[in-house]
């Protein structure tokens, strides 16, 4: 049976047990495999909503929605491509950044290109320290995402290959000063040489390894 | 947890579990417009709202989240009763049917006409792209906003919403709007959810994790120890009753192969045993306390498996015959496995069970070998079709309940009848004690026309006492619901150099799955439909149905046609190539006219001998000629993105109107106690219009306002009886019954006012709006005087007029569907570039409902051809039991250039002139599509879904 967990300050919410819930896209959607058990901690309320400017880096506060990107003049346009793969207006409207990166999808829509471009994630840890990392650090690290900071000069190629618009992608590939891939079945890399293919319902694992391979090539890496 | 919150501009306190779903909330606090057609998956849409000023799905949003927010329901949108602009429009525009969604849909439109009021196309597609709509389509949703655009700016339509047709008639063939659209885009509580009341007990089904198995025990001791547990029904209790849930006439030309409950389960989801308990959690609790013990069967998927030898029988059990028997049956069963069951064939159906053969049909016309020896070119080539699902967003569902002794039962059904039928031989009660309430129905395509829940919650209903609701999760949809039969279907086809068609041969292998629902008829429409739409002299088909281990098939808009025609035209493409000849005009040189004697049909008539008719009215020459027009057929198109090649397709096709020969329909119609009128048919209108469409009969013949026809239908202690809503009936036979039933009316009209006015009947003649007028007096006596005096104390009584419709005469449909695509080269994905459906529908008495039917039907059959698979894994489970997972298409993968035009044919039989519309628009998309492919890559790819990756794969790219 789960249960509600309010808490006053996301300096709590890190030292509880349960799953941090924001715009409730995954957490509360069918098979994702989340624990139908854990119990939810609401932290929407006390998320960074905001969008900003530093110098040339975009900072975009982790409760901000896929819709919220869409509409603001200082996002660069290859993170506005890649929220645009989240296909239904409805999901846009609810799905905050941070959950979308912390839910870790294999068919991520935006972690490879926030990858690509190098971003740099603001996360507290349990222990209520601020730290900074890379996307490919946060793998596995499960701290809470306060921020996302992007440079806006960077050049993001994406690509996303799926069979209908709101299918689960085979992949989604994305080459900028790094090079980052999501792949159903496989997980999330960050690498070419460390790509692994399964088969699965997105497409057989010779189908991605030649997607793979040809978006590497069109993005001009090879 | 109690909240506080606005809804539609009112302050409201409600209560709840804090993590509830904020959908069931609403809907449980009168919000009815709130529904759910997806379990929380984020995908149809049916559940939007606008929360704190953004368009959100409810299922998403927690209870305890809506505290001091602003909510808007589609239950805003109704001042004083009155729906708004947006929503005329959507119903105007004909895309309000079966409407589980619509609600949602104008609440949506309205919120971007707010933001918006100039919203082009491109904001129109964004603000639908989370909204899943399987029935109309997308394109007249465009055309519904831009109608708004257009009364709001110029104080009326200046779009035409759909050609009109014969001047001469008021009603029919003009776009009226459809009589209970109003209803239904408002959210009017008009679905058997709806109609629950409280107190109910649920049921649920424990089922099956094997594809094949014995059941060789049950203990459900502690199961029905648990309290607020009624009863829990298995194989060991239930009535020892075979019958068929596929919903066709009695004698069903399906096998009696099951019971409520089997000794064996036959696939992964079947029926192991049903619990009637208080609530969800304590039936979840019980099934879970249930014991079973399997003995696992080796099991087959597919018909290969299914056919070779030694391969695991899925019935071994006896079999029967109502008539026909062969003589050697007590030799056939002398094997039989009594754990198997039964299976009683009404007649013969030339099956073999121990050999997995449920069905089976031979036979053509001319000398096939000749045929094939005279030609310059033959083509032998296979064709597979997948197992697809009719994904209606309303679920299956059903509410059973006791009145006065009898059982009623809220059914979302094609066919009401049937199901009172079938549901009274499973609780052995006489079919009067039974009465089914066909609610409107929140999608339907064929799935509904099998009896998949109504037998089941009924006899719970039969046996307790209790009022039980009952509704199929949307994996309980994938894994228990009629689906596409997958087929194998070979054509072998001949021809010369001139393009003359020399012979045909057609071996079609269809997958049934576990039960023989419509497992003759599904695969014999795939060459009936087909074969008599070439004037060719030889023709040969071998049809045969197999069982196996797969989730249930049945039926599906469009039945085996759609499958036939992917192999038939794709084979005469082939052909073409091969001769090196336009397939345009081979196939104007090969298709049938009216007059052209169809002596195919003889060996085509779903069990029985088949007639033997001429090609009635026909627009497929007109059909194919405008169509290639449109198309710029013949030009080749380059794309200005070198990775992108574009090719061009097309088929063309047919299906029928009903069951000549088979089918019946009947209908009443009342003059009211003033003067208006009350039609009660027994057809069963599932969305499409069937109801306007009897409307429109009275008011038309009996000279009246639209409005003074009221209409109830599919209710079966009200009205007569009708077959169902299924194999293109319901405008031709349902139709001419209330057509029937209102030239009775007339004529008992005419004789009354002849007696109240003390003239010659024949110099009466009504008048609009409602009044019979004397030719040679010019007296006048209105419909409300005149049935006034006759319920007077002296009165004659009652004016009701009867109507029954059969017929042994086709009104057959033809159309031809043009596709063209662009294939990326290099990553195999498929554009849907340009799509023109047209169709001759006769006279389409509803015209704008017919072209959103023909979009539906068309972008539901670009989904089957394009992304749409249920896949099973080794143990037979559907693993991708959701829509995400399915691939079921949405507005962006509608195709950009989308159009449906009808052709204007008169049919000699229909009512007014028409024939059907939806069911033959399924069968072009699949072989217009696949020649578009092959002309844009050169490559045939002759399997559903044809993937990028298969693409890639007969490429050589992979």
């Amino acid at each position: 049976m789960r249960n509600l967990l309010r808490v006053d300050s996301l300096k709590e919410a890190v030292r509880k047990d349960g799953l941090f819930l924001a715009g409730g896209t995954e957490i509360l959607r069918l098979n994702t495999g989340v624990d139908e058990n854990a119990d939810l901690i609401d932290i929407l309320p006390l998320l960074d909503k905001e969008i900003r400017e530093e110098g040339d880096d975009v900072i975009i506060g982790s409760g901000v929605t896929f819709s919220d990107l869409l509409s603001s003049d200082i996002v660069p346009e290859y993170v506005k491509k890649a929220a645009l793969y989240m296909c239904s207006a409805e999901l846009r409207n609810q799905a905050t950044i941070g959950g979308n990166i912390a839910s870790w999808r294999d068919d991520s829509y935006l972690i490879p290109s926030l990858a690509a471009a190098s971003a740099r994630l603001l996360v507290l840890e349990k222990d209520g320290k601020l730290k900074n990392l890379g996307i490919e650090e946060y793998a596995n690290c499960h701290s809470l995402i306060i921020s996302i900071t992007l440079n806006r000069k960077e050049s993001v190629s994406s690509f996303r290959e799926s069979l209908t618009s709101h299918s689960h992608a085979a992949i989604t590939a994305a080459f900028g000063t790094n090079e980052c891939y999501a792949l159903k079945g496989s997980g999330i890399f960050f690498s070419f040489d460390s790509l692994k293919f399964v088969s699965d319902l997105s497409g057989s694992a010779s189908y991605k390894s030649y997607l793979a391979s040809l978006f590497r090539k069109e993005s001009g890496r090879v | 947890m109690v909240i506080n919150v606005k809804i539609n501009g009112k302050n409201v306190r409600l209560e709840s579990e804090a993590l509830k779903d904020l959908r069931s909330v609403l809907y449980a606090a009168g919000y009815n417009s709130v529904r759910d057609s997806d379990d929380r998956e984020g995908f149809t849409g049916s559940d939007t709202i606008i929360f704190n000023s953004r368009l959100m799905y409810s299922n998403f949003i927690p209870f305890f989240r809506a505290d001091g927010a602003e909510i808007y329901t589609a239950e805003s949108l109704l001042k004083n009763r009155k729906i708004n602009d947006v929503q005329q429009a959507m119903v105007d525009a004909g895309i309000v049917q079966s409407a589980y969604n619509s609600p949602a849909a104008a609440l949506i439109l309205t919120f971007l006409l707010e933001k918006n009021p100039d919203a082009t196309r491109t904001d129109v597609r964004e603000a639908l792209s989370g909204l899943f709509v399987r029935d109309a389509g997308y394109e007249h949703y465009y055309l519904a906003v831009r109608l708004v655009q257009e009364k709001r700016r110029y104080g009326e339509y200046k779009s035409i919403v759909s050609p009109s047709f014969r001047d001469n008639l008021t009603y029919v063939g003009k776009p009226t709007g459809k009589i209970d659209g109003e209803a239904l885009v408002s959210g009017e509580r008009v679905f058997v959810e709806d109609k629950v009341l409280p107190g109910y007990s649920v049921l649920r089904v424990l089922r099956s994790p094997y594809a094949h198995a014995y059941i060789k025990s049950i203990d459900t001791s502690e199961a029905e120890a648990l309290e607020g547990v009624d009863t829990v029904i298995t194989c060991f209790n239930c009535p020892d009753v075979y019958y068929m849930q596929a919903g066709q006439g009695n004698p069903e030309p399906s096998p009696h192969d099951r019971r409520l409950l089997n000794r064996k389960v036959r696939h992964v989801g079947d029926r192991v045993a049903a619990v009637v308990a208080d609530n969800d959690e304590i039936a979840e609790k019980a099934l879970s306390l249930i014991k079973v013990e399997y003995e696992p069967l080796d099991a087959v998927f597919t018909v290969e498996e299914a056919m070779a030898e030694g391969a695991p029988l899925v019935h071994n059990g006896i079999v029967e015959y109502r008539s026909g028997a062969p003589e050697d049956l007590d030799e056939y069963n002398k094997n039989a496995n009594p754990l198997d069951g039964k299976v009683i064939y009404q007649f013969p159906l030339h099956g073999d069970i121990r050999k997995n053969i449920a069905a089976g049909a031979h036979g053509g016309i001319g000398d096939i070998e000749k045929g094939f020896a005279e030609a310059d070119a033959i083509v032998d080539s296979t064709y597979q079709t997948s197992q697809v699902q009719c994904t209606p967003l309303e679920p299956h569902v059903c509410y059973t309940r006791l009145e006065n002794g009898r059982l009623v039962i809220h059914a979302s059904t094609q066919v009401p009848y049937h199901v009172r039928r079938i549901v009274s031989w499973v609780c052995q009660i006489p079919e009067h004690k039974i009465h089914v309430i066909k609610e409107r129905v929140g999608g339907g395509y064929g799935s509904k026309q099998d009896i998949l829940v109504e037998d089941l919650a009924g006899y719970a209903t039969w046996i307790t006492g209790k009022s039980v609701y009952y509704r199929n999760s949307r994996e309980e949809e994938f894994w228990a619901n009629s689906t596409r039969h997958p087929m194998r279907v070979r054509v072998k086809m001949g021809g010369k150099k001139d393009g003359t068609i020399t012979a045909i041969y057609m071996d079609v292998r269809a997958n049934t799955g576990p039960y023989g629902n419509h497992c003759l008829t599904v695969p014999m429409n795939a060459s009936s439909k087909t074969l008599p739409i070439f004037a060719v002299e030889n023709m040969y088909y071998d049809l045969l149905t197999y069982y196996t281990n797969i989730p249930p098939t049945g039926a599906y808009q469009g039945y085996g046609a759609p499958k036939g025609y992917f192999g038939i035209i794709s084979a005469m493409g082939e052909l073409a190539m091969k001769l090196g000849i336009d397939p345009l005009l081979m196939a104007k040189k090969n298709i049938v006219h009216s007059g052209y004697m169809l002596e195919i049909l003889k060996g085509l008539g779903e069990g029985r001998e088949g007639t033997v008719v001429p090609v009635g009215s026909c627009g497929l020459e007109e059909a194919l000629d405008k169509g290639a027009s449109m198309m710029d057929w013949g030009k080749k198109e380059v794309s200005e993105d070198p990775d992108w090649a574009i090719g061009k397709g097309f088929a063309m096709i047919q299906q029928g109107s009903g069951l000549p020969g088979l089918d019946h329909s009947n209908a009443q119609v009342k003059l009211v106690a003033d003067g208006t009128f009350l039609v009660l048919s027994g057809g069963a209108d599932i969305g499409t219009g069937l109801d306007t469409i009897s409307a429109k009969c009275c008011a038309e013949i009996m000279k009246c306002p639209l409005e003074d026809v009221s209409v109830v239908s599919g209710d079966t202690d009200s009205c007569l009886f009708d077959t169902g809503a299924y194999a293109s009936s319901g405008t031709y036979f349902s139709g001419n019954a209330s057509l029937n039933a209102t030239k009775d009316l007339k004529k008992k009209v005419i004789k009354e006012a002849s007696l109240q006015m003390n003239e010659d009947e024949a110099d009466l003649e009504l008048e609009y709006p409602g009044k019979v007028v004397s030719k040679k007096s010019g007296k006048e006596l209105s419909y409300k005087d005149l049935i006034h005096t006759a319920l007077a104390g002296d009165g004659r009584g009652a004016i009701v007029g009867t109507g029954c419709f059969v017929t042994p005469n086709f009104a057959v449909p033809y159309g031809a569907h043009f596709a063209q695509v662009a294939v990326n080269k290099k990553t195999g994905k498929v554009k849907v570039l340009k799509f023109y459906a047209l169709q001759d529908a006769g006279t389409p008495i509803n015209p704008e409902l017919a072209l959103c039917q023909m979009y539906g039907a068309v972008q539901k059959s670009i989904g089957h051809t394009l992304y749409e698979n249920m896949v099973l894994d080794k143990s037979g489970k559907c693993i991708n039991g959701n829509f995400t997972d399915y691939g079921a298409p949405m507005i962006e993968e509608a195709p950009e250039d989308f159009k449906a035009v009808l052709i204007d044919v008169n049919d000699q039989y229909g009512p007014f002139g028409a024939k059907s519309i939806s069911e033959i628009a399924t069968n072009g998309a699949a072989p217009a599509i696949a020649m578009a492919i092959a002309d844009a890559v050169g490559v045939w790819v002759r399997s559903w879904p044809i993937t990028p990756e298969k693409i890639l794969k007969e490429m050589g790219k992979i």
